[in-house]
Order: C-alpha cells, then structure tokens, then sequence
C-alpha cells in the first residue's frame, strides 16, 4: 500500500504505524522537498522505524534529450506551461479551517517561514515560473541521460528515497516528445538507477505476482 | 489599563480562561469571532459600572481546542456550563458576533440561563434577498477591512504580544477561526429562526452600521421575531466587530440599556 501525501505529519505516522509506503507528492521538486523528507525520516526514528529508503517515495518532473542543450530547448514550453498556468488555487479556499491539524499547520508555517528564507536568500519571492528558475531551483531535472541520472541518484541518496515516481509528461507536452522522454529515460537512465540500495535494503513495497499455486485461473470452455 | 484577573474553569473536562475586571453586578461577556486575544477597551468601560465576566468560549484564545463540539446541542451544552462555571447562571450577559449567536441561543434553549441579553451582530439568520458573507470562502488579505471598519486597529488587536512566538499565536487564531466555524460554518444558519421566539429575556441589538459580514437589516430581522422588549441600536463608523471598532459608543449603549 502506498500512501500520497502533502506534507502532514499524521499521515507520516499513520504510515509508520501501517508500515505503509509514503509517497510525497510535491510538484516543487527535490530541493524544496528536502525539509520534508528531513522531516519524515526525523519521525520514522522517532517512531524506532528501519531507515529503509524504500519506505518512502517521491515525486519528480524530468525531461531527458540527447543533450542538455536540446533538453533546455525542448522542456521549456511544457514546464512554463504547468507551473504558469496549471497550480492556480483561489486562495478563498486555500486556507478552509478544519482542512489541516493544528500539529501539520505548525509543521506548515514553519516550513513556509523557511521556504520564504530560501527563496529570499536565492534572490525570489514567490514560486518560479519562468523556466530558468524553475530548473534552477529543481523543480524539473532536466539534461543528457547521464545528467539525469546523476541528479536522481543524488535526489534518492539525499532524501534517502527508494521509490522515483517521474512526471514525464507535464504542462502542454505532446504525446510524441513525452514518449521521447520516456523511452529515453527507460533506454538510458533507468538501468543506471536501479541497483542503488539493493545491496542494503530490500524492497517490501514493490508489487509482485502471486506465486502460481495461487493465481486465479480461467474455467475451461466446454464445448 | 490595568489587566483583568484570570482563572480558569473546566467544561467537558478541559480548561477554559475567565477573565474579570471590575466592581458591581455580573456582567458575563462572550467572544467575537477571534475571541479575546486582549482585553478590550470596551470591556474595561463595562467594569467602570459592573463586575464584567469574560469566560473563553471553546476554542477560543485561553480554551482548548474542542474538537469534540460537533453540532448545536454539543455547542449549547458546553457553554451553559460555562456560564454556570464562571458564575453567570441567570446574569445579564453580552455577545459579539459568534459569542451572540451562542448568547442568543443559550437564551432560547434555556430562558433562566441569562437575564438581560446584549447581542452585537449575532450570526444566526439567513436571507437569501440580502445573503450574509461567506467568512470562510474570503481572500485573507480581504478579511481585516471586512470585519473592522478600522483595520489597523483589528491588527493590533490580534498581534502577537511582545515575546510572543509568532508561529504559535497563528496557530491559537487558527484555532479560533476553526472553533467559529465549527459552529457557523457555511453561512450561520442554525435555525435560530425557528426558536428565536422563546428569547423572551429584554434585548438590546447592536449592529455595526458598516457592518460587511452581516448587513445592519438583519437587526430588524432579530428584532421583529424575538419574544421580549427588544431596543435596537446602529453604531455609526463600525463594522462587524463593533465592539473593537467603536469601544466607547457600544459601552455606553450596554450601559444605558442595563441602567
């Protein structure tokens, strides 16, 4: 069972308690969601659960070409797109009371307060949408497989992450270059990724067949 | 301004605030919609005269979070024990917004419950030819000059005290903000209507004459269907939060109608 989550703390230990995965599904990318995977695994060892990073997932946009400079040229659109147009939420209802715990809306504010610091110090003041910052500050992992990949290894190792769940078609993307990217991605990046934390941990998370004895098999057609 | 006196009672077993100041008869005063974060200078023109009673609502800065409050009766139940906690079984009591509708409705369920009633812009009724504002689907940067005519001062009100932590005074106005619409939530509609004729306790009815939550008719519409005397007063340069806005007229109003 895999659970989605914002950010709430409840949801963190009702997954420890479950022993569920949680999977943060942040459109804001892997440096803003470093506090709250900080945050995550600070309350997995509270609760005296394993570090196994498969217990977590996280959500990431990427966009892979052959080179960087082709990447740049054909994410662009599609990026701008989605974080200009695609997250409007009218902010009467952004804040309904009742929607959030008083525990997660410290949680919250706290990491707002902290947001808000990192973007001042980065030179912003609200969430990017032009496309150099939206790269800049990681929202989408864009470049050559080799550039990508790298990025992801470095995203799982710091957020201690098992599960990648990749936005490869984001914003206007057309079918045919969102095929491209996934082929690219499965070709090319994939199987630099995959042996990451097999030697340490395994993973109880990822579906697998019922062994034989005990699949459901179709009734014979009587003639 | 000297500070009033604090204590604190027990309602379904948690602690609530009471605040007093003042010598005289009882004067029992509920909350407005973000409670009583500071004692008011209307409360301290009231204990010039009577002996003002401001017990925390449920919810409310110096009360718990009561998230056990689910429905009218749980919200009725809760605050006549309150009442009778802090000593105001059978007082005269004044609400403000949220703290009236509650006031109105410990009235009408139980008449022996107050006295005389002072209600400031209650919540309570609904009319759609003249609908009442949705508090809770409002752009927070547009809710200050909605409930105070005078929104630096609702501000200041509500600012965190000095050596405060800003974070957990968000959260205690959070909470507030919750409590009242845990109770109001969408409109204020409770069915007060249906009951608002067994308020037979004398009442005086104060409205902010630039009132925007609640638009100053609803006054005539508390007036002509309650059950007793009732005295209805505008208070001009006031919004919904008549009480912070204009502290002087609404003291002397409360004061002229009890004398």
């Amino acid at each position: 069972v895999w659970i989605p989550g914002g950010g709430s703390i409840e949801t963190w230990r009702w997954c420890a308690e479950q022993d569920y995965v949680y999977s943060y599904l942040s459109y804001f990318g892997y440096k803003n969601g470093e506090a709250t995977m900080r945050g995550f695994w600070d309350e997995m060892k509270r609760l005296g659960k394993d570090p196994n990073p498969y217990r977590a997932g996280f959500l990431q946009f990427v966009g892979v070409a052959e080179t960087r400079e082709e990447a740049l040229a054909l994410y662009r659109e599609p990026a701008e797109y989605f974080y200009g147009r695609c997250l409007h939420l009218d902010p009467r209802f952004a804040l309904a009371p009742g929607y959030a715990s008083e525990a997660s809306q410290r949680a919250r504010v706290r990491s707002a307060v902290a947001d808000a610091a990192a973007r001042s110090r980065a030179g912003a003041s609200s969430p990017a949408t032009g496309f150099e910052a939206i790269v800049e500050q990681g929202y989408v992992i864009v470049g050559s497989p080799d550039e990508v990949a790298s990025q992801l290894r470095q995203v799982a190792t710091n957020l201690n992450v098992g599960h990648l769940m990749l936005l490869m078609q984001f914003g206007n993307m057309k079918r045919e270059l969102a095929q491209y990217n996934t082929e690219l991605f499965a070709k090319r990046v994939l199987p630099q990724l995959q042996p990451m934390f097999d030697d340490e941990w395994e993973d109880l998370w990822w579906p697998r067949p019922l062994p034989a004895a005990q699949t459901a098999r179709p009734r014979e057609l009587r003639g | 301004m000297s500070p009033p006196e604090e204590r604190h009672v027990l309602v379904n077993g948690r602690r609530c605030r009471v605040w007093e100041k003042g010598k005289g008869e009882p004067l029992g005063f509920l909350g407005g919609l973000r409670g009583l974060p500071r004692w008011p200078r209307a409360l301290d023109l009231l204990a010039e005269r009577r002996r003002v009673i401001a017990p925390s609502l449920p919810g409310q800065f110096g009360a718990g979070d009561f998230d056990e409050l689910d429905d009218l009766p749980d919200w009725v139940t809760a605050c006549l024990d309150l009442l009778s906690a802090s000593g105001l079984d059978g007082r005269d009591l004044v609400g403000a917004s949220v703290g009236a509708t509650l006031a109105a409705e410990l009235a009408a369920f139980s008449r022996a419950s107050v006295r005389r009633l002072v209600l400031i812009a209650p919540f309570g009724l609904f009319d759609e030819k003249e609908p009442v504002r949705d508090l809770w689907a409002t752009r927070p940067d547009e809710l200050p000059a909605l409930l105070s005519a005078r929104p630096a001062e609702l501000a200041a009100f509500l600012a965190p005290p000095a050596g405060a932590d800003a974070v957990e005074w968000s959260i205690l106005l959070a909470r507030a903000n919750e409590s009242a619409a845990r109770l109001l939530w969408p409109l204020g509609d409770l069915g007060l209507r249906k009951r608002l004729h067994r308020i037979q306790a004398p009442t005086l009815l104060l409205w902010g004459a630039e009132d925007r939550i609640l638009p100053p008719s609803y006054a005539k519409r508390f007036a002509s269907g309650l059950g007793g005397w009732v005295e209805l007063r505008e208070i001009a340069g006031a919004g919904h939060m008549a009480e912070l806005d204009q502290p002087d007229a609404v003291a002397a109003a409360i004061l002229g109608f009890l004398s």
